[in-house]
């Protein structure tokens, strides 16, 4: 039993390394970061925006997200927090 | 075997019956009549001991009356005094039964056997170490994709706690600890390798400190008041890791004194067999 476990951790270690260090290609390391990079935009309304911030104003914010750039006006956003996820792991590390 | 029987063969093919120590006590009587309270020492399917002073006078057979514990049925049965052993101020009296209801010997047979029974620990601490393991591996994963995108260009503006270097050090221990006693702590099979699962739990301990601390910092830093349903799934699997690994040892550190007991019993049985001469051929 104890050697199957073994296995099965080492083996998945093995192909999750693997898979990582192949899929180079496909900026995956590129995109680890950018969802590590991520703010969390909490309007008033109640809704979360997901994206990047680009620039912070004193009555707007400029916005990235996957749908591309736009500007969220600065009444309507309740709160950013930044770096979110990379916050997250950072924490529970 | 983690379960252990509890009745051996000895190498000269006699049966030694293994006494599980206990402290119950125990009505003792004669001609159905009570004559006397005595506390037994050690129980075995087959008969009992107890300790009496000089002055008392114990009859070659009589009946006793004893309960398993405290929610256990009353076990009444007569015995017949096998050995009276002169010890610090009385006697050591062994008896066996004789007349002992089935339901009664089954009831001895599942108490003795249940005490001797290390599976349960041995599968607790066994999963308890390989679930630290998998912890452990995701929190090194983890580690290794901060590492990577500490190297990036990415959120440099913004510094959201940075985790020290010597962290790494901690993380390896916590991982090389969990992943030992996962290895060490193999099924008790005899008193030999009671000292490597001992030192099994140990390393099990090590890695409980370390997973203690993280939960306890979680609590600090007030993560738990997020409202992020997945951190918070997270944050209660830890804490049930938490809970668990401590149960785990807690169970396993109890089974180490049972097998302790146990190994010693049987020594002391099979060296008293030995010691004794074999009766003549005819």
């Amino acid at each position: 039993m104890k050697k199957f476990l073994i296995g099965f951790i080492v083996g998945m270690t093995v192909l999750a390394g693997a898979y990582f260090y192949l899929r180079r290609d496909i900026r995956l390391h590129a995109d680890v970061g950018s969802f590590l990079d991520q703010d969390a935009f909490f309007l008033a309304d109640g809704n979360v925006i997901y994206g990047r911030l680009l620039r912070e104003l004193d009555k707007t914010v400029l916005v990235e997200t996957k749908d591309g750039t736009f500007t969220l006006d600065r009444s309507t956003v309740k709160e950013i927090d930044k770096n979110i996820f990379l916050r997250y792991l950072r924490q529970l590390m | 075997m983690t379960l252990m029987k509890p009745i051996l063969q000895s190498s000269e093919g006699k049966r030694i019956f293994l006494r599980v120590p206990v402290r119950l006590w125990a009505k003792a009587f004669l001609y159905g009549r009570w004559a006397l309270n005595v506390i037994i020492d050690d129980l075995s399917t087959t008969g009992i001991s107890f300790f009496v002073k000089k002055t008392v006078e114990v009859p070659e057979s009589f009946e006793v009356d004893f309960r398993l514990g405290p929610f256990s049925r009353n076990i009444r049965s007569r015995v017949l005094v096998r050995d009276r052993i002169a010890a610090s101020g009385g006697f050591r009296i062994g008896c066996v039964f004789v007349e002992l209801a089935e339901k009664n010997n089954n009831l001895i047979n599942k108490f003795v056997s249940k005490y001797l029974n290390l599976s349960l620990p041995s599968l607790l601490v066994c999963l308890s170490a390989i679930l630290l393991t998998v912890d452990a591996c995701l929190r090194i994963l983890a580690y290794t994709v901060n590492l990577y995108y500490s190297q990036t260009l990415l959120g440099k503006s913004f510094n959201v706690g940075r985790i020290p270097d010597s962290y790494l050090v901690f993380l390896l221990s916590y991982g090389f600890f969990s992943f030992l006693s996962f290895m060490l702590t193999d099924r008790l099979k005899d008193d030999d390798k009671r000292i490597r699962f001992m030192f099994g739990i140990f390393c099990l301990f090590i890695a409980f400190v370390f997973i203690l601390n993280k939960n306890m910092d979680y609590l600090k830093t007030g993560l738990w008041r997020t409202n992020n349903s997945y951190i918070l799934a997270f944050l209660s699997l830890e804490a049930l890791l938490v809970i668990y690994a401590g149960f785990s040892i807690w169970m396993a550190s109890r089974a180490t004194i049972r097998i302790s007991v146990a190994s010693k019993i049987i020594k002391q049985q099979l060296e008293s067999i030995q010691e004794t001469p074999s009766p003549p051929a005819t």
